[in-house]
Formats: structure tokens, sequence, C-alpha cells
């Protein structure tokens, strides 16, 4: 590690680690907040800060994805589900959880910390590249491009994939197509 | 830009780690499929912070995060549709969204 | 003309498209599906027209396109057209490689498959009852069947082969099960698709061992790398290559219903009767022919007894099926035991090197099979859905048209002179005759012909029997023949279509008549199935004498089925089924083969679990109860001990068994997350420790 700090007063670094701290907290507040609506747009939240992040990195069309994606469709759906099943008002149940063998709260955090620290420890004493370059990343006719050519197979398939996840959701979600 | 990789990468692995946490610890089907969308997101930083800071070693190998990250995604999206899918098919069989309370395994 | 051969392509593209419309919309087309699997159907008909005129005026391959080449490898055809290999997967160094061909055999089998399907798609148009609900199922089905077939004729390589030979697999046992509410159709198609899996495993098996060895699945690359290979002289090379080759063939068996793998396919009958005509008679059970014509190079290049076994595999099942046939009360089960038989005459002829004879038999039988079929079919309809012959009889009054067509069939296959039956059975009989067996088994050379001879016998004995117990004499049940009425014009045009080739598809390749007329055209299909290093020394006369063998059985049996059952009393032929009881019961029941596989295969398993059940508690449960004797002898000689030492060894086992399975059984708890978190912390450590270690 260089001993230089001089990137602490760089923008790039405050402005990074304004969204982790964003990330993070609404991330572990997804964990504790008690209402699961508050969960979903929590994650929502999670997910936007993730999205900023990757424009950090230059990459504008991941983060435009992960914004339409994850903060937009994925939310969007998860919440119609908790509509759905109609399971708005049922609240996290912390009593039991600890009695629970082995999964009490505190120990799968652990688990979960010394995973994080882990992966840090290991990254910290990896030869990594100190810091990013300058000049772009891909962009998007790069990956527009790579996408139709090369993993144009790939792409079909993930397609196809949706296609089945889709035929498959309704299938098991229309109870009105079997009772007539 | 001079942020070093270890910031990113530790804020994927906390990602991961917060993710993992509430997945294991929350007994609420529809939340562990957001803690596993969350994990998944912690992946795709990961993937692109490498792909940010290999792009001048390797750029051919680094090009094709973006890609991988965009397959991941659309993964998770039909998981996502597929889980919540199965999750309201149990909620109107069993009428129970508490994962603990579906033990059919239970040995 | 070129351009037909040069987008042969589109003949199997058509129907798979077609087939996917009308899966997509069946809801749409209901009823109206047989307009878009005609229609396409015609084009591609029309197509392969175009291919197969083209391939005529070029010359084809043959004698003049292997000359043109230069030189001419053994076995191998020279193709009109053959797309650029594309390379599906490499294995290392050695490229999977995929591609389409026309030859001259692929051709006609386009033309053939083609024919037969658009006639069965438009006979089904009127087949089905109009309650029928999987009407669009059944199209789809037999599209993507017929694009099977057709990629199947157009692949250049095994593994292309492979992959439309389970395309054929499933349509085949989707169109068995058309019925599935009903439990025969479930049993056979399950049966059917089982019994083919056998072979389709030993011939994925034979590929791989082919390709372990010669490192290509062309047709190209293997004619030229097999006799490399076997002139090499290794004999781990040899043997590994005749093992492969006869893995090779139990795909063939399997598919082409050859013994013992034939049990399926009288089973198979279950389904509905047009599909029955294109899959289990006139195509699909013909891919097995094909795959070891087209094989060749393979099983001739490999050691001579492979073909030796492959040619009285052909004839035992021939005539054993024939035998079979004659004993069965079914319509279509006669016919599905004729197929068998009839396949194992090809099957027997191209492993005895009549190579032409085998393909031309192959067209030939397709013809007039699927005639016979649809005219079955028709016959089913007209009798209110009754398959019994028992309940037949004096039918030809009430469904003219269909007498016509049946009885043309019926000629054919019994190989009456002038149909194409005759002429392709009378080859097929000159092959088994000019047939020298591989040294060792010269006794063995004249074995097939005797047993062809036998067959052409029983074929033409149970055709007959067939024909009278239907048309002729009086209705058995006068309630379902005063109902009988003909068939609809969309199921009798056809039948007329199929009646020209079954009648006249013999000539192409007449013998006889080319001596006697001096007319070269007659020898046409001779040249055209030409393979370059099959040599046939016909020893002058022979072919005169073969044919009048030939036809004095085929008129004999004919001959004798009348006198059976025109002439001869019911009560007298049961006196007669009294005299040969045992004969006869081994006969109907078709020689047990189905009980055999159930005595082997089922209850095999179960005699198996009786014996180690016996050993546990003969062997197992003595050793533990002479322990128990042990123990109480040591108990009583000493209390003590007994008392203050085994007691407390046995409850602290008990207790840490008890303690142990409490432990495990906590671990099993059946929460998903508890699991995840297991496998996580697993996971977390390992790693860990690997960086530890390191």
């Amino acid at each position: 590690m260089s001993p230089d700090y001089a990137y602490l007063h760089s923008g790039d670094f405050i402005i990074f680690a304004l969204l982790a701290i964003v990330a993070l907290v609404s991330a572990f507040q997804m964990v504790i907040v008690r209402l699961i609506t508050h969960a979903a747009l929590f994650m929502a939240l999670t997910f936007t800060a993730v999205a900023g992040i990757f424009l950090l990195m230059q990459a504008e069309f991941v983060a435009a994805i992960q914004i339409l994606v994850y903060a937009g469709a994925i939310t969007t759906m998860v919440i119609f589900a908790i509509m759905l099943s109609g399971l708005r008002d049922i609240k996290a149940e912390r009593s039991q959880q600890v009695r629970r063998f082995g999964r009490s709260d505190y120990f799968v955090f652990v688990v979960g910390l010394i995973f994080a620290a882990f992966m840090t420890y290991i990254y910290v004493g990896a030869h990594l590249p100190l810091s990013q370059p300058n000049g772009s990343m891909a962009t998007v006719k790069a990956i527009g491009t790579s996408l139709f050519t090369t993993y144009v197979i790939p792409f079909e398939a993930a397609s196809l994939l949706l296609l089945i996840a889709m035929v498959g959701a309704i299938i098991l979600t229309a109870k009105e197509a079997d009772q007539q | 830009m001079s942020l070093p990789i270890v910031f990113p990468l530790g804020l994927a692995a906390l990602l991961f780690g917060i993710g993992l946490w509430g997945a294991l610890t929350r007994t609420n089907a529809v939340r562990i499929l957001m803690f596993i969308e969350i994990m998944l997101n912690g992946v795709n930083l990961n993937l692109m912070t490498f792909s940010r800071y290999y792009w001048q070693q390797d750029e051919v190998m680094a090009s094709r995060a973006p890609i991988i990250a965009l397959f991941i995604m659309t993964v998770a999206a039909a998981e996502a549709s597929v889980g919540l899918a199965i999750i309201l098919n149990v909620v109107r069989n069993r009428g129970v969204i508490d994962v603990d309370k579906v033990d059919l395994l239970k040995g | 003309m070129e351009f037909f051969l040069h987008n042969a392509w589109v003949i199997a593209a058509l129907p798979l498209l077609t087939s996917a419309l009308i899966a997509m919309f069946a809801r749409q087309l209901r009823r109206n599906a047989w307009i878009v699997g005609t229609v396409s159907m015609f084009v591609a008909l029309l197509w392969s027209v175009g291919v197969l005129a083209a391939v005529i005026s070029s010359g084809g391959h043959g004698a003049e396109g292997a000359a043109q080449a230069g030189e001419a490898v053994k076995y191998l055809t020279t193709p009109s057209w053959h797309t650029a290999p594309w390379t599906w997967a490499s294995f290392g160094p050695f490229p999977i490689q995929m591609g389409l061909m026309v030859d001259n055999l692929t051709a006609m089998m386009l033309f053939v498959v083609t024919l037969v399907s658009f006639c069965v798609q438009l006979y089904s148009s009127a087949y089905f009852e109009a309650s029928e609900p999987r009407i669009p199922r059944f199209y789809a089905a037999i599209n993507l069947f017929t694009t099977g077939m057709l990629g199947l004729v157009l692949a250049d390589n095994l593994f292309l082969l492979l992959i439309c030979w389970e395309i054929m697999g499933l349509c085949s046992y989707l169109l068995i099960g058309h019925w599935y509410e009903q439990s025969w159709p479930r049993m056979g198609q399950i049966k059917a698709f089982l019994t083919t899996r056998v072979g389709d495993v030993g011939m994925m098996v034979g590929i791989w061992v082919i390709f372990m060895y010669t490192h290509t699945l062309t047709w190209e690359g293997l004619a030229h790398k097999i006799p490399e290979l076997m002139s090499g002289g290794d004999p781990a090379v040899v043997a590994g290559l005749a093992l492969g080759g006869i893995l090779l063939f139990t795909g063939a068996m399997g598919k082409s219903a050859q013994f013992p793998l034939h049990t399926w396919l009288p089973d198979a009958m279950a389904g509905p009767t047009p599909g029955s005509a294109l899959i289990h008679a006139a195509t699909m059970v013909a891919a097995g022919v094909y795959l070891v014509g087209r094989a060749f190079m393979v099983f001739g290049n490999v050691s001579p007894g492979v073909l030796a076994f492959i040619a009285f595999i052909g004839a035992f099942t021939s005539i054993f099926a024939a035998s079979i046939a004659t004993l069965r009360w079914d319509i279509k089960e006669v016919l599905a035991y004729s197929t068998i038989s009839q396949l194992g005459y090809m099957i027997m002829a191209l492993g005895l090197g009549g190579w032409a004879a085998g393909n031309f038999h192959m067209m030939t039988h397709a013809f007039f099979k699927a005639l016979l079929f649809l005219a079955a079919g028709s016959i089913i309809h007209a009798h209110s859905h009754n398959q019994e012959m028992h309940k037949m009889g004096g039918l030809r009054h009430k469904i003219p048209v269909t007498f016509a067509a049946w009885m043309i069939g019926y000629l054919a296959l019994s190989g009456f002179p002038g149909f194409s039956g005759f002429f392709s059975k009378d080859e097929l009989l000159l092959a088994a005759w000019t047939w020298q067996a591989p040294a060792g088994m010269a006794w063995a050379s004249k074995l097939p012909f005797i047993m062809a001879l036998a067959t052409a016998f029983l074929t033409a004995y149970y055709m007959t029997r067939a024909t009278y117990l239907a048309f002729f004499g009086t209705p058995r049940d006068q309630h379902l023949y005063d109902h009988a009425h003909e068939s609809p014009k969309a199921m009798t045009i056809p039948l007329i279509i199929l009646a020209v080739p079954a009648l006249l598809s013999g000539w192409l390749w007449a013998a006889l008549p080319a001596e006697w007329f001096h007319s070269e055209s007659l020898l046409f299909l001779e040249r055209f199935f030409h393979l370059p290093g099959v040599e046939q020394t016909i020893p002058a006369g022979a072919a005169g004498t073969v044919t009048i063998m030939a036809t004095t059985a085929g008129l004999g049996g004919i001959l004798v089925g009348w006198l059976l059952y025109a002439v001869v009393k019911p009560q007298t032929r049961a006196g007669w089924i009294r005299a040969g009881k045992p004969i006869y019961t081994l006969v109907r029941n078709k020689y047990y083969v189905d009980e055999l596989y159930d005595l082997v295969a089922i209850q095999g398993t179960l005699a198996a679990s009786r014996v180690i059940s016996w050993f546990d508690g003969a062997v197992v449960d003595g050793l533990v109860n002479l322990v128990g004797t042990i123990g109480i002898a040591i108990a009583e000689a000493s209390a003590w001990f007994d008392s203050n030492v085994i007691d407390v060894l046995v409850t602290m086992w008990a207790d840490i068994a008890r303690a142990v399975g409490g432990v495990l059984r906590r671990i099993s708890t059946g929460y998903v997350q508890q699991y995840m978190l297991t496998f996580i912390v697993v996971i977390v450590a390992s790693v860990l420790l690997f960086q530890v270690i390191r």
C-alpha cells in the first residue's frame, strides 16, 4: 500500500464514501427494519447507491441497467408480491430467532463480517493495481457490439431464459386459468 | 482518479456479507429474496471494480465484465420473478410466508 | 433444378418451421392444422422432387461420379451437394464438424419421406374424430418428426445423425402416447422410449469409441480413416473398431426393432394409425436401416464378423417376426410384425453386402407399408374403430377404394410378380444367394437365404390370411358390417397416391424384364444406388433361379393362406391348432420375449432382492444371534462381569448412538436457511484453512 493518503482529499473519494455509507446503512436497515415494505424501499436505495458507484467507475450502461432492472423492475415486483400476498403488515418476529440452533442474529452477523473482513484481507494482501487509470471504460457501443457479435448466443439464451421465467411465473400465479 | 481498489472491493464484500446475514436470519421469504438480490449486487460491484482497475493491463479480458454483469442482472430478474411466483403460491396454498414453517425437508 | 439442389436444407427447415407455427398457433388452428401441415409438406415434396431431378440429371455420384473424382474411396458416395463444414465443437485438436449433403440415397430418401409425410398429413385431416382435442399437437409432432428424418438423411456426419435420431425418438414417444388418457398408449410410449434408449445408449458409446480411434465423425473422414487404421493392424485398434461397429449397430437394432429389441414396435401401434404409418412403418424405423447403409464405411471396413453379425440378426429377426405375424388377430399388429420382419430383411441384405438391394427394398417398403397402414387405418375408421380381424370380413363390398389400395399393398408385400415388392425382394434374395460367409463360417453361407426364403413364404401367408379375414368371406359381426362405410376423399386420395409407387416403383430395377426387353432403363436404380467398393458377382443364371424360387415361395404362401382360410372349415383349422398346440402357444405368445424381459428385468430384480433378504435373515441375523448367544454364555458364566461391564458398555453404545442420532437429527432441521448457513460456514472455514496451510 502506498503510504500516500492524498486520495483522501479527492472528489472521487468523497463521493464514493458518501455512496458507500448510503449503501451500507440502507442494507443494514433492510435487515433490522420491521416493516417489509420499508425493507423493499431500502433495497431500492441500496441499488441506487451501487448504481452511483458504477457511474463513478464510468460504467454508465451498467449503471443505467442497474437502475432500470434492480431499482425499477425488481423493487416494483417485490412490492407487488408483498401487496398481492397481503402480508404488508407482517413484522419481523425477532424473539423467535435467537433460540434457533446456530442461527442467532449475532452468530450469522459475525459470519458475514468474517467473510467481508477475510475478503478485504485477501484484497489488501494481493498485488492489485493501486488506483484506476484515466480514460474511459467500455462504451455502450463496445458493449452493444460484443453483445450482438461474440456473445450473441448467450444473449439469445438469456432472452429465452427470461421468456421461460415469464411463462413460468404466469403459470405459477395465474390461478384463474385452471379454475375455468 | 486515485481511489484505492480496496475500497470498492471492501464495499462489495460488505454488501455481500450483509446480504448473507439477512438471507440467513430473516424468515420472511420475500425478504430473503431481497437479500439474495443484494448479494448478487455485491458480486456485480466486485466484477465491475476489477474490470475498471484492470482496464489498462488487459482490455480484452476486462471488457467482458460488463457483459457478465448484464447477464447476472438478467438471471437475477428471472430468478426474482419465478421466486416471487413460487412464494405467492406457497402463501396461497399454505397461508404462510415464513420459511421456517415450510419444513417438509425436516428429518 | 440446381437451385433446388443447392438449397436442399429448405426441405428439412420447412417442416421445422411448420411444426413451430402449429405449436404456437395451436389454439387458433385447432382442426385446421392440417392445412398448414399439408401445404408446407407439399412444398417440401416439390422441392425434393427438384432435388431428385437435379441429382438424376447431373448423373449423381454412382460409378461416373467416382470416376470423375479420380479415385473411388471404398464405401464412400460422392455427394452431389455438400455444405462447407461447420465446426460444432472442438475436442482439443479434433473438431466435430457438421454439414449437410445430398447424394443419390439422400435424394431418394428425401422424396420418399416427404411423399409419405404429405400423404399421411392429408389423410389425417379426415382420420380424427370431431371430438379429438389434440390435433395441433399431432401435426406439430408429425412435422417435427419429418424434420428429424430429413435432417438425418441430409446429415454428413454421425453426430448430426444422432441428434436427428433423438428428435425422432421424442416424436415417436409423443405420437404413441397421443391418447395418453388410456393406459395402453401410455405404457406403449414408455416401452418404446426405453427400449430404443437401450439401443441409443449403445449407439452413443459406439460413436464415442469410433471417435476415439478416428478423431472424425464425417462420412468422408470415416471412409478414409478406418481402412487406414485397419491396415495398421494393431489388434487393439481392430478390436476397438469392431466393438464400435457393433455398438453403433445396437442403435440401429433399437430403432429398427431388430431382435432382441423388437418388442416396442407392436406396442407402438397404440398411437393414431396415420402416425404409425409414417413413423412405425415407413420412415423412422427405416432410420436404423439407413444408418447401417450410410455408415457402411464403418461396418464394411471393420472386421467381416461385424457384417455377418448384422446379417444374421436381420435374417433371424425377419423369420422370427414373420412367424409371430401369422397368428396375430389385431390388423395393426400383423402389420407391425410384418414391418419388423421386412426391416430384418433390409438389414440382412445390407449385412450381406447387398447395399443397393437393401436400400431398394427400404424405398419400396416405405411405399407399400405406408399404403397398407393407411388402408388399415381406413378399415379401422370404416369399422367403428375396431381393429380385431375376428370381427371383420366381407368388407370388400363396403369399402372398394380401400380394398383396391390394400390389395396393391398386399400383393407388393407378398412379392406377387410385377408389384414393387416382388423386384426388391428378388434383389434381396439374390444378395443372400450369392453371399459368401467369412472364413470359418462357410457352412453358414446359404443360411440367410434359407431364412429369407422361408420369410417370403410366411409373409405371403400371413398377408393372405389378413386380407381374407378382413375383406373376404362372410361378415363375422353383422352389426359392425352394416355400419361400415367408405372413408372420405381426404383419406382415399393419399391411398391412391401411394398405390402408384407401391405398384410401379419396382420397375426401376427389374433385372429379369431388363434382360428380356434389353432395356437399360429398367436397371436405373441398380446404378443409382451403386456404392463404390461393393461388388457383387452374380453367377450366370442365378438371377433366374432365385426369381423362380422366390416367386414359388410367394405364390405358395398365398395359396396356402387361401386354402387354409377360404377352403378349409374353421372347425378343421381348430383341430389342427389343437394338434400343434405347443408351437401354436409359443408363437401366439410372441415366443415369450416380453415375458422373458419381465422375467429378467423385473422378476430378476425381485429374485435378487429375495436372495439378499434370505442372506440377511439367515446369515447376518444368524451372526447377530451367535454374538447374542455368546454374550448370554459369557453372562451366565460370569454374572458379575455381565452386570458391571457388559451392561455398562451396551448402554454406553446405545447412549452414544442416541446422542449422535440426536445431534445428527438436529442438522436435518428442514430449514433451508440452516443448510445455507452450514454451507457458507464450511466454505469460509475451508478457505481460511487453505489460507493458513499455504
